[in-house]
């Protein structure tokens, strides 16, 4: 029976890849046809990086390499929904007239929707241009380095400040930024600032930021945030909107937070982007949307059926892992090959476990509270601001609660803050017995450490410490 | 050019203790004190010169090599912490009571992690210090230094009112004229203070109780004002950037031929010395002190300030050339050298950056791009 189960997902598999690879080129050809063709032209040449974002579909081809079943529709269908979103966000910065409002990825944009702006998230092209082509920001990281910024700064702000610097981001009327997530973060905006000439507003998060005191100070920040943007842009926060998106966004956490109860289940449900890709866009991007909201339905349900089939997302589940610190963002194919090659599935990322549940929407004051937990516990701001044990406590926590084998940390040697974590994360997981691979790279620079040279870390890891055999 | 004024500074320490400088800390807990130690600037040090409290900065080891602070903080720490790290885990630092710390940067904050876990601190404060200036940021640190004095009371068992703030703000701002007055002397062109002359009394000052380092630089400051003026030649050059760990860069750039005659880094005489103006509430006091004199980089809102106060120093100290000098992975000051490097070549001022460590190192390379830019001033 397991047997022809096995046959008939191969005939399906793919018919599902093949089939979404179309969806998707048709999501851009339409597109291309709605903007029109010479907007595109102009598009193209005005910003480089559009060429890049329109192979989005590569990443289709690449990240569903060796899945099947409902961990392959829920592949395809993450990827997909990250087309769509993608664009829709190339629409919006090619129609915009210098209406935009360009925030640091720490400020999620529920606000700026409520109050009718178009968002454009400064950090967010360094982040997905890497994914779809390794190579894509070095000219922007080497634009930023022959203007004097430091070469061992973080290479996320050095591509985000090479795109402006080379003046590749659409005209926005003022610039959101705040403290998170690190010093390099945080001084980049003295940079993009100056460069853009734009008025800007920095929220503040205290340094302890799980206190009360902190809390009530950040609300007030909000408010003074959204003040400075009625008056900047002449738009007025839409507090029903915003009802309505945070509602959507509390049905998409709790989604997540049954697909997250379930991937406790021996093997894994569902594992890798249904889980973290779909978590970063889908959170972090377009929270709240319905497109989001819809995406979530349909990973809860193929993962449920997984679950209550007590069926393995990835076949031959050998090792489950999470991942600490950003994903390896030039190399993303990185959990798809150790799957392939090791059966090592990625649970979750710290990237995806972090923010609070629900926002209280019951009132305009409780709905600023819930975003102001949900930004001073945002991606990367839980792990890396405040306290040590903010970083190392998540970690312990689902090692023991995912029944896990091996935590591996993403060691971006451009992030002081977690590298100087790592030898208290060390010595704890040498109490607790927990093996423990801290992967040395650059976030964003393949030439720092090349793709063979990271899973080359992954094989010493894999032979002398878990010594384990390669599956194929 | 006579003694240097360290010199000075530990003939006038024995005359007065019978000791010779340094002494240990012990010393001074011996009579009485509490010794608490600081590491960043953005620490109000008016709140640690509280009869019976002293500040102390405390200074990172002055060997290069680090080894406990790289395997701890990683490589990719700034060498300062992993320098204070060194010297803290062996040990130079045992005689204080109170360790008080910033979230001021990654490197500090990870720092103080790692510490902890490493060592037993007395007294291990952090103070959260806003990173711009509002209403709510003001009254957020107001609310920083209450529970700090009150943890100082119930840790120390001491009582602190009003009139023992503002005894701590006078002596800070005593101390504070006085170095002020010393600086004013170097913007004389025949000023005998060099500036590492100047960098080493600074730290000498900086590691005991405020009283004697009143007494010892009254005598100091009066001794200079009738020193014998000496023609300096060499560009008149200023330093600007992160924490420095010894004189030896500013001596160097002023055998190379230039003549460092400002600093605008935390061991300088900017921002720890500023006075602070006082209000009916000593807190209050503090807390607007900091938020007028705060120069880091990490303060989000206020590069044009910094870049403005840098102009102005350098229109009134007749500045002929700047060296912007960044630490080595920091990211604050290396973004703010970038910035400013732009901005001072558009003013037409004279600008190198050279990125260093904490402790002097690459002498060779640096001396090649200091002769050049000198050459480059002088050619002008």
């Amino acid at each position: 029976m397991s047997q022809l189960l096995h046959l008939l997902d191969n005939i399906k598999s793919p018919l599902i890849l093949w089939s979404y690879w179309l969806i998707n080129w048709g999501k851009i050809l339409v597109f291309v046809l709605k903007i029109g063709p010479l907007t595109a032209i102009k598009g193209l040449r005005e910003y480089p990086w559009l060429k890049i974002l329109l192979q989005v579909n590569h990443l289709h081809l690449r990240l569903s390499k060796g899945r099947n079943g409902r961990y392959l529709l829920a592949t395809a269908a993450v990827l997909s929904s990250v087309i769509s979103g993608v664009t829709e966000f190339i629409e919006e910065t090619l129609t915009s007239s210098g209406e935009m409002v360009l925030h640091e990825d720490m400020i999620p944009p529920e606000i700026l929707r409520a109050m009718g702006l178009k968002p454009f998230m400064a950090e967010l092209l360094g982040i997905l241009l890497p994914m779809i082509d390794s190579h894509a920001v070095e000219n922007y990281i080497d634009r930023c380095e022959a203007e004097g910024i430091p070469a061992d700064l973080c290479s996320l702000p050095k591509s985000t400040m090479g795109l402006i610097l080379s003046g590749h981001v659409p005209l926005v009327q003022c610039i959101l930024s705040s403290n998170l997530p690190c010093d390099g973060g945080m001084a980049s905006y003295a940079l993009i600032t100056k460069e853009l000439q734009k008025p800007v507003f920095y929220l503040d998060i205290p340094y302890d930021f799980q206190s009360g005191r902190a809390i009530t100070y950040f609300i007030a920040e909000l408010r003074e945030m959204i003040h400075w943007l009625e008056i900047q842009t002449g738009h007025k926060i839409d507090w029903k909107k915003l009802r309505r998106i945070l509602e959507n966004r509390n049905k998409m956490v709790a989604l997540e937070l049954e697909i997250w109860e379930m991937l406790r289940q021996k093997p894994a449900p569902m594992v890798g982007e249904p889980i973290w890709l779909n978590h970063l866009w889908s959170f972090n991007v377009q929270p709240g949307n319905p497109a989001s909201l819809r995406l979530f339905r349909k990973v809860h349900r193929w993962t449920y059926k997984n679950f209550k089939q007590q069926k393995a997302a990835v076949r031959e589940e050998k090792y489950r892992a999470i991942l600490w610190n950003p994903p390896t963002i030039h190399f993303i194919d990185l959990f798809n090959w150790a799957e392939r090659v090791y059966g090592v599935t990625l649970l979750i990322d710290s990237m995806s476990y972090n923010r609070l549940p629900y926002v209280d929407t019951t009132s305009n004051d409780t709905m600023l509270e819930g975003l102001a937990r949900i930004i001073m516990q945002g991606p990367m701001a839980r792990h890396t601001r405040g306290p040590a044990e903010n970083y190392i406590g998540d970690i312990l926590y689902l090692y023991e609660t995912l029944q896990l084998d091996m935590v591996w940390v993403a060691g971006h040697i451009g992030c002081k803050s977690t590298m100087a974590l790592n030898s208290m994360l060390r010595e704890e997981c040498r109490q607790k017995s927990i093996p423990l691979l801290i992967i040395e790279y650059d976030l964003s620079d393949p030439r720092i450490v090349s793709h063979e040279r990271i899973t080359g870390q992954v094989d010493h890891f894999m032979e002398s410490v878990m010594e384990a055999e390669k599956l194929s | 050019m006579g003694p240097s004024m360290l010199s000075e500074f530990r003939t006038i320490f024995q005359e007065k203790t019978d000791h010779t400088f340094p002494v240990p800390l012990s010393f001074w807990k011996g009579k009485g004190f509490h010794p608490l130690g600081y590491m960043c600037s953005c620490v109000p040090t008016a709140l640690l010169s509280l009869s019976p409290f002293f500040p102390v900065r405390i200074q990172g080891s002055s060997s290069h090599d680090t080894y406990l602070g790289d395997a701890h903080l990683s490589h990719v720490a700034c060498s300062y912490t992993r320098a204070l790290f060194e010297s803290a885990l062996q040990g130079d630092w045992d005689e204080l009571e109170g360790w008080i710390f910033t979230a001021g940067c990654d490197h500090l904050r990870r720092l103080k992690d790692v510490l902890e876990r490493e060592k037993k601190i007395p007294f291990p404060f952090i103070f959260d210090i806003p990173h711009k200036h509002s209403k709510q940021a003001h009254r957020w640190f107001v609310s920083e230094v209450t529970n700090f004095l009150n943890a100082l009371e119930k840790s120390f068992g001491c009582v602190i009112d009003e009139n023992i703030l503002n005894e701590s703000i006078g002596v800070h701002n005593e101390l504070c004229t006085l170095v002020e007055e010393l600086s004013a002397l170097r913007n004389s062109s025949s000023s005998p203070i060099s500036s590492p002359d100047f960098f080493r009394l600074l730290r000498a000052l900086d590691q005991i109780p405020r009283y004697m380092s009143i007494e010892i630089l009254s005598e100091i400051v009066t001794g200079q004002k009738s020193k014998k003026q000496t023609e300096i030649t060499g560009p008149r050059l200023i330093v600007i950037g992160s924490i420095m760990g010894d004189e030896n860069f500013l001596k160097a750039i002023n055998e190379w031929g230039g003549n460092v005659v400002a600093e605008r880094f935390c061991t300088g005489d900017y921002p720890v010395y500023s006075s602070i103006e006082l209000l009916s509430d000593p807190i209050e006091s503090v807390v607007n002190a900091f938020f007028r004199q705060a120069m880091c980089p990490r303060m989000m809102e206020t590069y044009s300030n910094r870049l403005s106060h840098i102009i102005t120093l350098i229109e009134a100290k007749r500045i002929d050339g700047v060296v912007l000098s960044p630490l080595k992975s920091c990211d604050l000051w290396g973004i703010e050298s970038a910035l400013l490097l732009a901005d001072l070549k558009k003013h037409h001022i004279p600008v190198i950056s050279v990125g260093r460590e904490y402790n002097l190192s690459g002498e060779r390379q640096l001396q090649t791009r200091i002769e050049a830019f000198l050459e480059q001033i002088g050619s002008r």
